[in-house]
C-alpha cells in the first residue's frame, strides 16, 4: 500500500525563486516548505533559515537538506530530547540531590538534575551523531560527562574541558554503554526487596520492546504466592513466566548494587566486588534469556547481537517521529527500515532518514490510505524554546535555569518522565498560556533589540517603515515563511497589516511589530508542524 | 437514569460541526463531578476495608478488631482513631469496593491500570469524563498532583504545578513578565481569533488539533477573567507540607473550582504521613499513620462538600463523587523486617452518587478476589472478578457517559444511586 501511495504522490511543487512561495493546498502532502520545517524541527529542534526554505524546491533538495540537518551539532541536541521521551531520565528529582555534593541547591538543582538525567541520552546521541554503530550504546567503554558530572562522578573529565565530552569511568565498571551510566540507574533505582528487577525490566522494555509489566500476574495460579513468595518465584509457573528470565538478568547487575540507597558515594561508584552477590542473594545464576553470562559486560554483547534489539530500535524511532503506537500492520515497514539501518552499518542516521521518507511522515493530513497519520504535530517545549530563543535572542530564565524546561515543561505539553509520559499532541489551555507568557517577553526583547538592525527577524524594516512601503510587505512575507513555512496570501497580509496598523495607532511602530510577532508566534501555523 | 441518547445525539451534532459546547462564564450544569484522592504506594486493605482477622493466612494486626459501622464490616484499631470517627459520621455515604484485582505487583502498571483500565495508551477516566461533558469547562481536569495518562484528551488537563506555576503564569508574575510590553495584547488575541478560522480541517486528527487550539484560547480567556476569585495555590506554594498535612491542602483548590463551575474532575495525591508514601515494605505500622491522616483529610473534605455549593445551587456533596484509591494492595503476610510487600488485589472507596453504607466485592481465604454479579453488585460464584476497568466503567456510568465507547467492562450497576 505504501508503494502505491508513493507512486501516486503528486510531483513536488516548484517554489518561486523570489521567496514568494506559491499558495498551494497542503492536503494531503506537506508543501516543500512545511516539509522542510517539520524535518528541521524534528532533526535540529529549530526552524529552517530563509535560505533553507528557498533551497527546498525538489525532493532531492529536501533529501540533501535532511542529510545536512543530520550532520549538524544541533541534531545531537535534538536527539537527546527525542530519546528523553522514551527513556524518561530527564526527571526533576533523584534520590541523590545536588546538596549531597555540597552544591548550593538554589543554583545547582536544575543543572544537576539535567546533567545526571542526560548522561545516558547524550551517550546515545553521541553514538548516533558520530556515525558509530548503534550497538555501541550497549558496548561502549565510555560515557558522556559535562563539567558538573566531571566533578562529582569517578570519570576522567579533562581539567580544561568544557561541555559534554566522552569520558571513561575509572571505577572498574563494565563496558556496557548506557547500561553503565549512573544517570540511568539513578533514574531507575532498586532496593533490597526489588533486587534489580526493575532495572532488568527496564533493559528489556527499552532495548528489546519486551515489557514484563505488560504481562498480567495471576496469583490464583500460584500455589505459593501467599505462603512463601520466594519459593513461588522459583517454582510456580505463574511466576516463572517472568521471573525465569528476569531474575537471572537482575542477578548480573549487582555491581550497581547500593548498600544504602540514598548514599551519594554508594550511588556514584560501581562496585566490582559485589558482582557475585547476585547469584547468592537471588538464588539464580546470571543469564541472558537462558544463556549463562559471566558478567554484565556479556549482557551488553548479547543485546548487541539480539535481533530484537534492532527491531525494537526501528519501532521506537518510528513511534517517536510518527507520534503513534505501531501495530502489527506496521511490521513490514519496520522490517524495511531495520534493513536499511543494518545495511548502513547500524547507523541510526540511516534509520531516521528512512523514517522521514515514509509517506506517513510527509503527509499534511491523514488519508484513507494512511488513516493513522498524526499530522499536524505540535511543537514540543524544547522546539518552542530553541526556536524562539534562536529567532529573538531571548532566554527565558536565569543563567543556570530554563523556565520552559524546568518549571513549565509538562504544562507546555512535554514529557517530564515522572508525571507525564507522552508528549501532548494537541494544544491545551496551559500550553497556550505558557507560550503566551514566553512570547510576550521574547518579542518585546526582539523588537527592542532588532528593529532598525540589519540582521534578525525585522531586518527589512525600520521604525519608520509603514504599510505603504514595499519592504513592509516583503518583511511580512519573509516572517510568514520563516515562522510558519507558508506563503503570505492576500487575506493573511490584510489581517496582519490591520493588526500592525491598530497597534501602531495605539503605541507606535515598536508596539505594532511587537503585536505582529506576538500574534505570529502564537498562531496555529506556528504551534503546529 | 442514563441519557445516552441525548448525549449521543449531542456528540454526533458536535462532530458534524452543528453545535459547539458553550463556554459561558461558568458551567451551571448539575452533571456529576469527580475528585480522585490517590494514595500513592499501595495501601493495606486489611487495616480498614477488609476485616479478615480470623483468616489464618493473613497477618493479624495487634489490637485490631472487627467492627460494624453504618452496616459496614470494617477493621478498627486504636492506632488510627480517625478511621472510626470518619465512618461513624460519613459511612452512610460511602461505598467500599473490595477485591479489585490489578493482576500486577508493580507500581507503574498498577497506576496505569487504576486510572485507565488498561496498559496501552488510552486516556484516564478523569480526562475522558471531563472531555465528554455537556459544556466546555474552563479547567476540565484539574491536576493538583497524582498520575495522569492522556492521549486524545490531553487538552482537558490543566496542571496546577508543584511550585504554583499555573498561578504565576495566570498572574504574569514579575519573573515571567519581565519587561514584556503587553499594551496590544487585546489586539493580538482578536487577531488570533480571526486567524483560527483560516485552518481547513478535514480529518479527525487535524480537526481535533484546530478545535483544541480554539477551545484552549477560550478556556484561557475565561480563566483570566475569573482570576480574582481563584487562589490556585499548589501544595508547595502554600509551604504547608508538614508531617501532618493532609491532601486537603491541595484539594481545597479543586473544591474552589467545583464551586465556580470551572472543573469537572480533579486529582490529588495522598503521600501519607510525612510524605513517606504508602509503600510500606519496611514497617507496616506506618500505615496506621497514613490511614489516620487520610481519614482526617476525608473528614475535612466531607465537611466542606456539605458546606459549599455548586453553581446549580445544590450542595457540592450532591454533585461530587470522591474516588479514594491506591494502585496496589499489600501482601497478607508480614515480611522479615515487619513490612508487607505488594499484592495485586486491593480495595477502593467511592463517596457520593453511589449506594452508601455498603461494602461490595470481597476477598477469599487466599486473599484473592471474590466474583461479583455486576447487576446487583452482590457476591456470586457465577459473577465476574472485579478489575480496575469495572471501577472505571462505574465512574463513566456515574458521569452519564456511554461507557461502552471507552471500555469493554460493565459497570457495577448495582451500586449506582
Amino acid at each position: 500500500m505504501i508503494w502505491v501511495l508513493l507512486a501516486c504522490q503528486p510531483q513536488p511543487k516548484k517554489l518561486a525563486d523570489s521567496g514568494e512561495h506559491p499558495v498551494v493546498e497542503e492536503t494531503p502532502w506537506l508543501t516543500p516548505a512545511r516539509e522542510i520545517r517539520r524535518l528541521s524541527l524534528d532533526l535540529r529542534g529549530t526552524l529552517p533559515s530563509l535560505q533553507e526554505y528557498h533551497e527546498a524546491q525538489t525532493e532531492q533538495d529536501i533529501a540533501n537538506l535532511t542529510q545536512s540537518f543530520l550532520d549538524e551539532p544541533a541534531f545531537e541536541e535534538a536527539l537527546v530530547m527525542l530519546l528523553s521521551e522514551l527513556w524518561y531520565t530527564r526527571v526533576d528529582s533523584f534520590d541523590i540531590s545536588a546538596n549531597d555534593f555540597n552544591l548550593d541547591m538554589a543554583t545547582w538543582s536544575y543543572p544537576f538534575h539535567r546533567a545526571v538525567g542526560e548522561e545516558p541520552l547524550r551517550l546515545m546521541s553521541y553514538v548516533a551523531s558520530h556515525d558509530l554503530p548503534w550497538t555501541e550504546i550497549v558496548t561502549a567503554d565510555y560515557t558522556m560527562a559535562n563539567e558538573l558530572l566531571g566533578s562529582i562522578f569517578p570519570v576522567d573529565y579533562p581539567a580544561d574541558g568544557s561541555g559534554w565530552l566522552p569520558v571513561s569511568y575509572d571505577d572498574g565498571r563494565p563496558a556496557v554503554g548506557v547500561l553503565a551510566t549512573n544517570g540511568l540507574w539513578w533514574r531507575y533505582p532498586t532496593d533490597s526487596f526489588n533486587m534489580n528487577r526493575t532495572r532488568a525490566a527496564m533493559i528489556t522494555k527499552l532495548l528489546l520492546c519486551d515489557d514484563y509489566l505488560q504481562r498480567p500476574v495471576s496469583f490464583e495460579a500460584s500455589e505459593n504466592a501467599l505462603a512463601d513468595t520466594d519459593q513461588a518465584l522459583k517454582s510456580d509457573a505463574a511466576c516463572l513466566t517472568c521471573h525465569s528470565s528476569l531474575d537471572p538478568l537482575a542477578a548480573s547487575m549487582f555491581g550497581f548494587w547500593w548498600l544504602e540507597r540514598f548514599n551519594p558515594l554508594e550511588a556514584s561508584y560501581y562496585h566490582p566486588e559485589r558482582e557475585l552477590m547476585g547469584a547468592e542473594v537471588m538464588g539464580v545464576a546470571p543469564a541472558w534469556f537462558g544463556i549463562p553470562v559471566n558478567n554484565f559486560m556479556e549482557v551488553g554483547l548479547h543485546i548487541a547481537q539480539d535481533p530484537r534489539f534492532h527491531q525494537c530500535t526501528a519501532r521506537n524511532m518510528q513511534e517517536l517521529l510518527l507520534e503513534r503506537k505501531l501495530t502489527v500492520e506496521d511490521y513490514a515497514q519496520t522490517v524495511d527500515i531495520q534493513r536499511q539501518y543494518q545495511a548502513a552499518g547500524y547507523q541510526l542516521k540511516a534509520m531516521l532518514s528512512a523514517i522521514v521518507k515514509l509517506p506517513e511522515y510527509r503527509l499534511a493530513d491523514a488519508t484513507d490510505e494512511v488513516p493513522n497519520a498524526r499530522s499536524p504535530k505540535m511543537l514540543s517545549p524544547y522546539q518552542l524554546e530553541t526556536t524562539i530563543n534562536q529567532l529573538t535572542g531571548y532566554h527565558w530564565g536565569s543563567v543556570s535555569q530554563s523556565l520552559m524546561d524546568d518549571d513549565y515543561r509538562a504544562m507546555a505539553g512535554g514529557v517530564d518522565g515522572s508525571q507525564t509520559f507522552s508528549a501532548q499532541q494537541y494544544p491545551s489551555m496551559t500550553s497556550i498560556l505558557v507560550l503566551r507568557r514566553y512570547v510576550q517577553s521574547a518579542v518585546t526583547y526582539a523588537v527592542e533589540n532588532q528593529l532598525n538592525q540589519e540582521t534578525g527577524l525585522l531586518s527589512l524594516v525600520t521604525a519608520q517603515t509603514t504599510p505603504q512601503d514595499q519592504v513592509f510587505q516583503d518583511q511580512l512575507k519573509a516572517l510568514r515563511l520563516q515562522l510558519h513555512g507558508r506563503s503570505a496570501d492576500d487575506e493573511w497580509l490584510a489581517v496582519t497589516t490591520e493588526l500592525w496598523q491598530q497597534a501602531y495607532e495605539r503605541g507606535g511602530s515598536e508596539l505594532a511589530w511587537i503585536a505582529v510577532l506576538s500574534g505570529m508566534f502564537q498562531d496555529i501555523d506556528f504551534v503546529s508542524y | 437514569m442514563f441519557h445516552q441518547l441525548n448525549r449521543r445525539r449531542f456528540l454526533q451534532a458536535a462532530a458534524a460541526g452543528l453545535c459547539v459546547p458553550s463556554l459561558g462564564s461558568a458551567a451551571t450544569s448539575s452533571e456529576r463531578k469527580f475528585l480522585f484522592v490517590f494514595c500513592d504506594g499501595g495501601w493495606d486493605p486489611t487495616m480498614v476495608f477488609a476485616p479478615l482477622l480470623d483468616n489464618p493466612h493473613i497477618y493479624r494486626e495487634p489490637q485490631a478488631v472487627e467492627t460494624m459501622i453504618e452496616g459496614m464490616p470494617l477493621v478498627d484499631s486504636p492506632h488510627r482513631p480517625r478511621v472510626r470517627q470518619f465512618f461513624e459520621q460519613w459511612g452512610s455515604e460511602c461505598l467500599i469496593i473490595n477485591g479489585i484485582d490489578f493482576e500486577t505487583v508493580a507500581h507503574d502498571r498498577g497506576k496505569r491500570l487504576l486510572m485507565t483500565g488498561g496498559v496501552g495508551g488510552s486516556d484516564d477516566w478523569g480526562a475522558i469524563i471531563s472531555s465528554q461533558a455537556e459544556q466546555l469547562y474552563t479547567a476540565p481536569y484539574l491536576v493538583l498532583s497524582g498520575p495522569t495518562y492522556t492521549s486524545l484528551y490531553s487538552n482537558a488537563v490543566v496542571r496546577v504545578g508543584d511550585r504554583g506555576q499555573l498561578y504565576k503564569l495566570l498572574h504574569a508574575s514579575d519573573q515571567l513578565a519581565g519587561s514584556a510590553n503587553v499594551d496590544a495584547e487585546d489586539l493580538v488575541q482578536q487577531y488570533l481569533q480571526q486567524r483560527q478560522h483560516s485552518w481547513t480541517a478535514t480529518t479527525p486528527h487535524r480537526r481535533r488539533f484546530a478545535r483544541n487550539y480554539q477551545d484552549s484560547h477560550q478556556q484561557l480567556e475565561n480563566m483570566l477573567a475569573r482570576l480574582d476569585g481563584l487562589s490556585l495555590m499548589s501544595n508547595n506554594e502554600q509551604q504547608n507540607l508538614g508531617c501532618t498535612s493532609t491532601f486537603m491542602v491541595e484539594a481545597r483548590t479543586a473544591l474552589e473550582l467545583f464551586e465556580q463551575g470551572l472543573t469537572r474532575c480533579a486529582i490529588v495525591e495522598d503521600h501519607g504521613f510525612c510524605q513517606m508514601r504508602w509503600d510500606s515494605h519496611a514497617d507496616i505500622y506506618e500505615q496506621n499513620w497514613h490511614y489516620d491522616l487520610l481519614f482526617e483529610g476525608l473528614m475535612e473534605l466531607m465537611n466542606e462538600l456539605h458546606q459549599r455549593y455548586a453553581p446549580s445551587g445544590a450542595l457540592l456533596a450532591d454533585e461530587v463523587t470522591v474516588v479514594v484509591c491506591s494502585e496496589l494492595g499489600r501482601h497478607p503476610q508480614i515480611n522479615e523486617i515487619g513490612g508487607k510487600h505488594h499484592w495485586p488485589v486491593t480495595s477502593a472507596m467511592l463517596i457520593g452518587g453511589v449506594t452508601g453504607g455498603r461494602v461490595v466485592g470481597g476477598f477469599d481465604q487466599q486473599f484473592l478476589s471474590v466474583p461479583v454479579d455486576l447487576q446487583s453488585a452482590e457476591a456470586s460464584a457465577t459473577g465476574e472478578k472485579l478489575m480496575p476497568e469495572h471501577l472505571g466503567a462505574t465512574l463513566l456510568a456515574l458521569a452519564d457517559i456511554d461507557y461502552g465507547a471507552y471500555t469493554s467492562a460493565t459497570p457495577l450497576l448495582g451500586v449506582l444511586a
